[in-house]
């Protein structure tokens, strides 16, 4: 009997389930943080699926959660580790694509393609990274980037400015957003100027539906701003962007929304929108070291998922 | 040696806190995103557009667009030098240049404030923008983002597509709009003899 159950347990065992990397803690606040994974020594930033969380590191590393345990996903093709660089990414139904260097990298769950824009210096880096009914875009200075195979072909974005975010809900509904306030509204056929009420720039962006979209400064733009500028955080309800006090701790970094829940992170936590104002719900001190910067934030149906700095990422059910 | 060992950590504690300002006064970001018949600049003292006036194609370089008659906007902006300039004793005074803030189409007569100007260091020392019409180098426009989730567009249209291809394009710079298949000629008689087809199906079966 028991030689039949080993049997079976190990006949089982490969398929059912993914080989846990990295080492776990459970923290006293119920958040669950994996860390020690091989190339992801700097996690900078996480993107979620329905299901699943994907987090990359500046060396290019990429790892996966399929909503129990992380794993790490091959090398990108074609780089050398530690050359591949950016804090891009975002989930596709089945994978994932990052920002590689000036490329998108995609992951479509079994392996690896590349698409590139070939020369790219006249106009600079990738800023942001959508999945939009199933489509690949990008967005760069002046310009959308549509993945079409092996190409990233450059479209009109309706601005010269320096695109930094961009997310959409439909072949109808997709928003850019970058350098000097800027906000563009794509209605399938062509591009609008939004009034976004700010001159600062806009960094991040979350589409939940066509009636209710976030705006914020991101990581990348929040290093480089003025400490004089105010925090910057917008939300859009249709109709028009109007600005929303921020959580304490600044510029806001990243924003989650699952279930009419919203979460936003800055640098000194994750807090939950309430009706009274933010709740924090994590904050670096939870993980009783004093070295952990929380850099990116995302939401699976069940799961928070929060690049916590020094490779590690935390999530926490909902 | 005493007096060595004492200065020691004051030397120490000046560089400390200097190290960060020299620095940053090393860093120099990329040129920025300027508006069409612009270029864009930086050095130490910040990122900014200038205009960019030609008399031909030649004059606007590989990835400079085409020398078209263009609206331009500028604001003449005082800026402090930079870098290691800015430690002189005296420090030497601030330079004056042109800013561009915006910039459009002739017909469109914009007046420069329309929008939040590009980065600009310093301060602006003229209370208006100045706009003036000449030939400036503008980048060529964009193809208009094709409909999301269509097939992608064929990167080289087969021959016998050529003159179709062309044809699209025209409506879609009309309307500023990408719609690859809309409307298409060749959807209509298919559609049609398909109609007619099952018609006649229905009618042979009655």
């Amino acid at each position: 009997m028991t030689r039949a159950l080993l049997a079976l347990v190990l006949v089982l065992a490969p398929a059912s389930s993914v080989a846990a990397q990295g080492e776990t803690q459970v923290l006293a606040n119920g958040w669950s943080v994996v860390s020690r994974l091989r190339r992801l020594t700097d996690v900078n930033a996480v993107a979620c699926s329905e299901d699943r969380a994907y987090a990359r590191g500046w060396g290019g590393g990429v790892a996966a959660w399929d909503g129990a345990v992380w794993a790490e996903l091959p090398e990108l093709p074609g780089t050398t580790r530690g050359e591949t660089y950016g804090t891009q990414l975002a989930a596709t139904r089945d994978g994932v694509v990052v920002e590689a260097s000036g490329r998108l990298a995609v992951w479509d769950g079994t392996g690896w393609s590349i698409a590139s824009a070939g020369q790219t210096s006249h106009w600079g880096s990738i800023g942001g990274i959508a999945v939009v009914t199933g489509e690949v875009l990008a967005v760069g200075r002046g310009r959308v980037l549509r993945r079409e195979g092996a190409d990233l072909r450059s479209y009109d974005a309706g601005t010269w400015r320096e695109l930094s975010a961009i997310a959409g809900t439909s072949a109808s509904d997709v928003w850019t957003g970058g350098q000097g306030g800027t906000l563009m509204h794509w209605d399938g056929h062509a591009w609008a100027r939004a009034a976004s009420g700010t001159e600062g720039t806009i960094g991040g962006l979350l589409a939940v539906s066509a009636s209710d979209v976030w705006a914020w400064a991101g990581a990348r733009v929040a290093i480089r701003r003025a400490p004089q500028e105010p925090a910057l955080l917008l939300h859009y309800d249709g109709h028009a962007w109007s600005s929303v006090a921020p959580p304490s701790g600044g510029d806001v970094l990243g924003v989650a929304s699952r279930a009419g829940r919203v979460w936003a992170l800055t640098s000194e936590g994750v807090y939950e929108r309430a009706a009274t104002g933010w709740t924090s719900v994590l904050v670096p001190a939870d993980f009783g070291d004093g070295y952990h910067s929380l850099l990116g934030l995302c939401a699976t149906r069940t799961h928070l998922v929060v690049a916590a700095g020094l490779g590690s990422i935390a999530t926490r059910a909902l | 040696m005493r007096a060595a060992s004492a200065v020691a950590p004051l030397l120490l504690t000046v560089s400390i806190v200097l190290a960060p300002r020299l620095v940053r006064a090393d860093a120099i970001d990329g040129p920025p995103a300027c508006p069409p018949g612009a270029i864009g600049r930086s050095s130490h003292s910040g990122q900014w557009c200038e205009a960019a006036p030609c008399t031909t194609d030649a004059d606007c370089g590989e990835d400079g667009g085409h020398c078209r008659p263009w609206r331009v906007c500028t604001r003449r902006a005082s800026i402090p030098v930079g870098g290691l300039g800015q430690f002189r004793d005296p420090p030497p005074p601030p330079n004056e240049i042109d800013l561009v803030v915006g910039s459009c189409e002739p017909a469109r007569a914009c007046r420069g404030d329309e929008e939040p100007p590009p980065p600009a260091p310093g301060t602006f020392v003229e209370a208006s923008p100045t706009c003036r019409e000449a030939t400036f180098c503008v980048p060529d426009a964009l193809p208009a983002l094709p409909l999301i989730g269509a097939p992608a567009p064929s990167p080289v249209p087969p021959p016998s597509s050529a003159a179709q291809v062309s044809v699209e394009r025209e409506v879609h710079a009309s309307c500023n709009c990408a719609v690859p298949g809309e409307g298409s000629a060749n959807g209509a008689p298919w559609g049609g003899l398909a109609i007619a087809a099952l018609a006649l199906a229905l009618r042979r079966r009655r």
